[in-house]
Parts: C-alpha cells; structure tokens; sequence
C-alpha cells in the first residue's frame, strides 16, 4: 500500500472514530449540548448522527389511535382514517414508524413543521374527497400506563385519553 | 504514527469484510422491504408532508442540510422505483459483484429516507445509516461472493490482506452505541428504579399483551439491572478474543429476548447483531501467522 494511501486511511478513521467518541457524551449535559450544536449540522448531512437513546426512555404508552372527524356544510360529521393519501385506518401497533411519527408530531414541539405540514395535507386530502367538508379535527387518542403500584390495587393497564387537534378548515388551495 | 498503523492499518483476512458486507447487504434488504408499506405515506408528496416542508423539518431538527433523493422523486410510484432499486442494490452487495456501487444505493436511499422523513425514523435508521457510511470507505471483500465463502471457509492461504481500519469503526460504533445508551438509561427514572422492563412489557410494544408483568416485577426488577450490566459488558466481552464467544452469546440472546417478548423490534435487534459481524474472526490463528511472519 502507497504511503499516500496510508495517509488517507489513517486521517479518514482518526477523524470518524474520533467522532464517535465525541457521542458518548449524553445530550442533557452540557458537554452533550456543546459537541452536538457544533457537530450535528455536518454529522446528519452525512449520515453520521450519533443520538442513541434507544429505550433509555421507556415507554409509558400501552396504545395509540389517531383518526380524524370532518363536518360538512350542513354540519354532518364523518370519520375518517389518518393514514394519507387515502385516510385509511393506522394501527399504529402493526406499522411502528407510526407510532413513532404521531408521538412525534403531537408530542413534540420540535417537530411543529412536520405537524403543520400534515394538517394541510389532510386539509387538501379532504377537500379532494369531499368540496363539501368545511373543517376536520385530529383525535389523538392514547393509552398511557398506570403506575405499577395502581395496576397491583386492580386498576387497569392504561387510562385513554383522547386529545383534540382543531378544528382546522377544509381548504383546497392551500399555499405551501 | 505507529499507534495509528496499528490501530487503522493491520491487515485482516478479507473474508472478515465479505461476511460483513454480506451480513449488511441481507439487513439492508430487509429494511427496504419493511419500508415498503410506509412508502407512500412518509415519502411521497400526497403523504404526511410536503418534501419542501421537510427540507426545513429537517434543518430544524438536526442542523443539517437535506440531500434527500426524495426531495426529488416525489411521486408514489418514484418512490417505489427508488425502493425497488435498493432492494436489487442489496442482493447485488450481498453477491460481491459492483459492490462499491450497489452500497452507495443503498447508503444514499438510507440516507435519503432519514433526510426526508426525520420525524418517522428509528433506531436502527441511524444504525444502519452509520454502518453505511463506513463500509462505503472500506474494504469489502467484494472478491468473495457467499458461494466462494462457503466453498473456501476452510482455506489457510488468503491473499492479499486487507487493512481493518472498517470493521474496527465499526467495533467503535458498536461500543458507542451500547455505552451512550447505557449512560442515558442510568439518568432515567424508570431504569433506576427498577421498572423499564415491566413498563416495557406492558407498553404498544409487547408481544403478550395482558397485566401478567406485573405478577413477575419482582424478576424484571433483576433482569433490568441485570440489562444494563449486559449492554455495559457486550461490546467489552466482543473486544477481548477469549470472551468473544460469550459476548456473541449475551448479545444475541438479549436481541432475541427483544425480538420474542416485543414486536416491530426484529429490524432493530438483527442490525445489532449484525454489527457483531464486524468482532468475529474464524479465521484468526491464521491471521495471527501472518501478521507475525511480517
């Protein structure tokens, strides 16, 4: 192997290990923050994140439903799925990305881009199935898990608790 | 200068690259199709949100800048052409053959599928799209196809010799992964007290519905510490020759557990698995021969 190739390697791992040893430190420090705020932007661009949290928050929720309602002119209500193009029904469950997704975007402030983006899908979706609908509401509707000392006394798993988004206009144009 | 030689520059049997390449050829394959149904809802622009939007999503979630393919191939059937090419792209990793080319597919339908969807994404997103990243740099024994590897597993004589530079990133990783979450895990309330497996097994995740965890919290108690201890030791047990096999043995069986007592979880625990490709070395007394005679 050529020196200028061994050059190479070396500088390449040096610079990627490196790196990866800056992701040890967790994201609620202060040295977390730093190394991530100055790192991050190159990092995802390139596909080298480090953020691994996997399960280090455990999960509190033991179900999850999102549909929607929709009212027309004359104030009759539908119901619809929240899986688009075709609102068909999610099961969360099945298909975990969803999961993901609607905790995410109903949760999670950081994502509020992603969730307005989806509410004027679904308001130009809807708008597409039906002229006639004038506005729609998001129902988020989760199960979250009592704590294990109620579940002992003979509570049941989870309490579910639907939250309302909206209610949001049915537009056909909307300016994106 | 030495240390680094060492460290990046030894040289490895290739065959540890092929197996490797093979192993995230085939996760790779699997993911793609796991995609699949999500395609049109998180891809496409008829779907959750407008690649435009996400453009954005994406710059103020992580800092980066968005390079998605999908950015650009907006339609449903765009995006299932584009899948259908890193499915093929995946076999053809995994046989050897253009195997340079074929992980940049895949790499970049990754890459792409994290910049336009961050908000969908998942562990093993980021896992797999790191391990991509360092293969695309790194020898892949592309010379060995899975017929030649198995036809020639017990062959002494292998040249020439690749430096590990890869497959040690790659342990690094590993060891990052299982470190940084372990860390995090120790600040959570749940994990300190004892409770994350019974919540867990309770949770949308479970295989086995019902309220029989709590009959048996006393146990998940223990196995909780008990988990930790485990992700602490693995990439620890994997490093050192000697305890290798009990690592492969611990790792395997708590994704297994993982992959049993949860659902959705398969892709993740296989991606880490697979990463254990990158510790394992079959043909080491050999290697250790050569090295020496250098």
């Amino acid at each position: 192997m050529s020196l200028h190739r061994k050059v190479i390697i070396i500088l390449f791992s040096t610079i990627i290990g490196a790196n990866m040893l800056l992701g040890i430190a967790p994201l609620n420090t202060n040295l977390g923050k730093l190394i991530s705020t100055r790192l991050d932007p190159i990092r995802w661009t390139i596909g080298l994140g480090q953020k691994w949290d996997m399960f280090h928050s455990i999960p509190t929720h033991h179900s999850l439903h999102v549909y929607l309602t929709a009212k027309d002119t004359s104030g009759k209500e539908s119901r619809y799925g929240a899986g688009l193009p075709n609102f068909r029904e999610i099961l969360p469950k099945k298909l975990i990305r969803y999961h993901y997704t609607f905790l995410r975007l109903f949760q999670a402030p950081i994502n509020q881009s992603f969730k307005e983006s989806y509410i004027k899908s679904i308001s130009q979706a809807l708008h597409k199935v039906d002229p006639d609908l004038r506005e729609f509401i998001i129902h988020f509707e989760h199960g979250r898990i009592n704590t294990l000392e109620s579940i002992r006394k003979g509570a049941n798993i989870a309490t579910t608790k639907t939250e309302k988004f909206g209610p949001y206009k049915v537009q056909g144009k909307v300016e994106r | 200068m030495n240390i680094f030689s060492l460290l990046w520059l030894k040289d490895i049997d290739p065959r540890r690259y092929a197996i490797t390449r093979i192993g995230f050829a085939l996760l790779f394959f699997f993911h793609f199709l796991h995609l699949l149904p999500y395609r049109e809802t998180i891809l496409s622009n008829v779907g959750m949100s407008q690649p435009s939007v996400a453009r954005i999503g994406f710059h103020e979630l992580t800092g980066g800048t968005s390079i998605s393919l999908f950015n650009h191939f907006q339609s449903s059937s765009e995006i299932t052409v584009v899948l259908i090419i890193a499915i093929i792209a995946s076999l053809i990793l995994a046989w050897g053959k253009w195997a340079r080319i074929a992980l940049f597919v895949c790499f970049f339908v990754q890459l792409s599928i994290v910049h336009r969807a961050p908000a969908s994404t998942t562990g093993w997103d980021s896992i797999l799209t790191n391990f991509g990243f360092i293969l695309l740099f790194s020898p892949l024994g592309k010379e060995w196809t899975p017929w030649n590897l198995y036809k020639k597993w017990n062959k002494k004589q292998i040249v020439p010799y690749n430096p590990r530079y890869g497959l040690v990133l790659i342990q690094i990783q590993v060891f990052i992964i299982y470190w940084h979450t372990v860390i995090q895990k120790l600040g959570d309330h749940y994990w300190a007290k004892g409770e994350s497996i019974t919540y867990f097994l309770l949770s949308h995740h479970a295989r086995f519905t019902g309220s029989w965890p709590i009959a048996w919290h006393d146990l998940l108690d223990k196995i909780n510490y008990l988990t930790l201890i485990i992700e602490l030791a693995i990439p620890v047990l994997l490093w050192i020759r000697n305890t290798r096999k009990l690592g492969l043995w611990l790792g395997i069986g708590l994704h297994l557990s993982i992959t049993i007592l949860g659902i959705n979880l398969a892709l993740f625990s296989l991606t880490m698995i697979a990463s254990y490709l990158a510790f394992i070395d079959p043909w080491v007394t050999h290697s250790k021969l050569i090295n020496s005679s250098k």
